[in-house]
């Protein structure tokens, strides 16, 4: 098992490499100029020496190989560039807000467990009756609705009509309900739907059945027989869920003024700020990477059968 | 007992109400948003330093004021030599930083220096590289040399950067000016804290701190306002859409418009075929219904713009007029230039050549889309096709330098840019004016007559210079003027005296004052 930790981890450094060469082509085949975007939050007119100018203060004039290479060097010292808009150390900045995001996508993640579990034991247990029904109704909601819309609908009813919850920040329990649910409630309304489908689906298979046939109680035969099996699909889906959850946070947190490491991002996006975007992938996918693998280790944990076929092998 | 209990609470009430309106908050704070933090607040710094902080923290040695003209500030009095190339200003006395050391001619020749030392940097604005020397006679006297006249120095000086005074021994990241706000503390992603300066030598603020808070999201910054935690929206860099603007204003908020601070305009290419021919040019100008656009796609919130600047810049009170608005004009316009109509279709012809006309905008502004394709629809009507082009800023800053557009999104640079520094920038290649003005014929005399006026040091010579500039652009139909940007402005009924700054980049926080008696 320890080998294959390690192996993975190993394997996330041509990930990395991949991913960033592949962000840097990107992020240079566009059409833009980040000097002129510099000159612009700058208010600076952009006349072609204001231009050259810029463009040698960012480190722009240089070939292209050798703006990577040298980006390249100074990243496996963990030495991440230059903010072009902020002018400071883009892994610290990243680092600074990268808590707060943590934080509500941390929650929205206990949110999306605590909620669809419950959601989709009920729904499969009473197929077809009422809280079936109910929970049909709020999983296909939380499905359809765009998380922004969502975000914009919870501030109109619990801020601007009842005046409960403060519309943006951070600070206390009260700033984090509205985002959290807004980030939370479409991954919970799938893992809801994926745990009923999954029940339904143990439910009807032969040991289920020998099992009551054995006379076990049917709260054994839920806990033992059904829900253990069940479980599957949910830990699969978690393990995606979590990258969008995270995405989901790159949004909501511009909505909320929340000041995590997305709405960082979302404006680097918007300026053009190359180092932030670039260093700001490669964490995403160390995070994703990680979450992936913890997500593996659970899934060899919870069924034998992957023990031995995928991880031995 | 009941109504006696009830009477008794009332009158309770009632006094706490009325203690809380008079007892005042000795030092109470205004709140406000922007998109980002304030930044490290380096007097001579740019991104991601922001400029209406540094409006905050520095003042300059004159004032813009939102007639276009110059008053003294931290320079209480100035002369020009005759030839126009040393300009002597007496400083105001018992001016100090907000860390108690004086403002005086040395601190101020020291703060012009760093920008000489770092002039590469600077070089965009046309008095840095023009400025000699500067030299400190005395206690408060101040003297700059230049190398040539350029009437536009005070102009320049008046500007948020890079020419204004922060004391010569502050450290990088403890901004130390002598303005009426000091930053006290900055939150990253969270907020600004600017509080008092309590040494400012004008008038004391009403106000104890300001808070900014860092909202990036126009929609966010709406509610924001709504439930309370802001008592202020103002600017002129989209703060909040127009239909938000209106729907507050309806909602019972405080809402003003300032005076216009630039001009929103297309510039039209003379250079290239068709917009080349001068009917062409007029044609488009009468075509386009600027009323319409303004009430449908700005809400009514701008004045239409009948020139190239609004009257209340500098120089720029020629009274020139718009074509007016008539499509049959513009169509016999065509007609009479040789444009006529196929038999089956709608757009003209000229020698087998359709009259075809690319419109470049920015596709991520979606103000700048709907008024584009409401041009489309316009001279549409009258024979004109017009082709939309979106492109990302980079790209349509591109094309706006390589000449590869017929007609293209080319606002003014606003107060106090214009008209001087924006005149300037006509006289060169890779520039949206120069493209589009290089086709005139009279294009070598007017950037020569360019050259002259920014140079010209008889006051007379240099009106007269700039009408004619002005005059032969408005009368070439080189633009299509569409309105004037102005700064919006919505407040809660908390804030008094809310005003605005004579250009797009100032705020004048310590003009407001809390409104007395309400809550």
């Amino acid at each position: 098992m320890l080998r294959y930790i390690i192996l993975r981890l190993v394997l996330l450094i041509p990930v990395l490499l991949g991913v960033s060469l592949i962000v840097f082509i990107l992020l240079h085949l566009g059409n833009g100029d980040p000097a002129l975007d510099y000159l612009r939050l700058s208010q600076i007119p952009p006349t072609d020496t204001a231009l050259a100018e810029a463009r040698q203060a960012l480190g722009l004039d240089r070939p292209l190989p050798e703006q990577y290479i040298s980006w390249l060097w100074n990243a496996l010292h963990l030495d991440f560039g230059t903010s072009y808009i902020t002018g400071r150390p883009v892994l610290d900045d990243l680092l600074y807000y990268l808590p707060a995001t943590l934080q509500l996508g941390g929650l929205a993640l206990l949110t999306t467990l605590l909620m669809s579990i419950p959601l989709g034991l009920a729904a499969a247990r009473w197929k077809g009756r009422w809280p079936d029904q109910v929970v049909r109704f709020i999983t296909f909601i939380g499905v359809s609705m765009p998380n922004f819309w969502l975000a914009f609908l919870l501030i109109a009813l619990f801020s601007l009509w009842l005046g409960w919850l403060p519309p943006m920040g951070r600070g206390g329990p009260q700033h984090l309900l509205m985002p959290v649910l807004a980030i939370a409630l479409m991954s919970m309304s799938i893992n809801a739907r994926l745990l009923r489908a999954s029940l339904l689906d143990v439910r009807q298979q032969r040991h289920v059945f020998y099992a009551r046939a054995r006379g076990l109680s049917e709260r054994r035969v839920w806990r033992d027989h059904i829900l253990r099996n069940a479980w599957m699909p949910l830990v699969t889906a978690t393990g995606m869920h979590i990258g969008e959850l995270l995405g989901g946070a790159l949004v909501i947190e511009t909505i909320f003024a929340w000041p995590g490491v997305g709405r960082f991002a979302v404006s680097a996006v918007l300026n053009r700020d190359f180092p932030v975007m670039q260093c700001f992938t490669l964490l995403l996918t160390t995070l994703l990477v990680l979450c992936n693998l913890v997500v593996d280790i659970c899934y060899a944990w919870l069924d034998p059968r992957t023990r031995l076929s995928g991880v031995m092998a | 007992m009941k109504k006696q209990l009830a009477l008794w609470m009332s009158g309770v009430c009632l006094s706490m109400g009325l203690i809380a309106a008079h007892a005042a908050d000795p030092a109470p704070t205004l709140t406000y948003s922007w998109p980002t933090n304030a930044g490290p607040l380096d007097p001579r710094g740019y991104s991601p330093n922001q400029m209406y902080a540094q409006a905050m923290v520095y003042e300059p040695l004159v004032r813009y004021t939102d007639k276009g003209t110059l008053e003294p500030w931290l320079a209480t009095q100035w002369t020009i030599s005759p030839d126009g190339k040393t300009y002597t200003f007496t400083l105001r006395d018992a001016v100090t930083f907000s860390d108690g050391s004086p403002f005086n001619a040395a601190a101020a020749k020291a703060s012009l220096d760093a920008v000489l030392a770092n002039s590469k940097r600077h070089q965009w604005m046309e008095l840095v590289s023009t400025l000699e020397g500067v030299e400190a006679p005395d206690e408060h006297t101040l003297v700059l040399k230049l190398k040539h006249p350029y009437y536009p120095t005070l102009m320049e000086l008046a500007q948020v950067r890079p020419l204004r005074f922060g004391a010569p021994h502050a450290k990088p990241g403890a901004p130390v000016g002598t303005g009426p706000w000091i930053l006290a503390q900055t939150r990253r992603g969270e907020y600004d804290r600017f509080e008092r300066n309590e040494r400012y030598w004008g008038a004391r603020p009403a106000y104890g701190s300001v808070l900014v808070k860092v909202i990036s999201d126009p929609d966010s910054r709406a509610i924001a306002l709504q439930t309370g935690e802001l008592d202020l929206i103002q600017g002129a860099e989209g703060e909040i859409s127009p239909g938000t603007f209106v729907r507050l204003r309806d909602s019972g908020f405080n809402t003003a418009i300032s005076a216009p601070l630039a001009t929103r305009s297309v510039a039209m290419n003379t250079g290239l075929a068709p917009t080349n021919e001068l009917a062409v040019r007029q044609a488009i100008n009468q075509a386009v219904d600027k009323d319409t656009i303004i009430a449908k796609v700005l809400h009514g919130l701008e004045p239409r713009a009948d020139a190239l600047f609004s009257n209340n810049m500098p120089y720029t009170d020629l009274g020139l007029k718009a074509a007016p608005y008539d499509p049959q004009q513009a169509r016999q316009t065509l007609q009479a230039a040789g444009w006529k109509a196929q038999s089956g279709k709608g757009i003209l012809e000229k020698d087998g050549q359709p009259l075809s006309i690319e419109l470049v905008f920015l596709g991520t502004s979606a103000l700048q889309k709907s008024l584009a394709e409401i041009i489309q629809g316009e001279l549409a009507k009258v024979g004109i096709e017009v082709k939309l082009r979106a492109e990302e800023d980079g790209a349509l800053v591109q094309r706006q330098r390589e000449g590869r557009f017929g007609m293209i999104f080319a606002d003014t640079w606003g107060a106090p840019y214009d008209p001087h520094s924006f005149v300037s920038s006509m006289r060169y290649a890779g520039h949206a004016d120069y493209m589009a003005q290089r086709g005139l014929p009279m294009k070598d005399a007017i950037d020569a007559r360019i050259a002259e006026v920014l140079g010209q040091t008889d006051e007379q010579q240099r009106a007269e210079g700039y009408r004619e500039i002005l005059t032969t652009l408005h009368d070439q139909a080189v633009y299509l003027p569409i309105s004037y940007l102005t700064a919006i402005s919505v407040s809660r009924n908390n804030v008094a005296n809310v005003q605005f700054g004579s250009t797009l980049f100032d705020v004048p926080f310590e003009v407001m004052h809390p409104a007395t008696g309400k809550p």
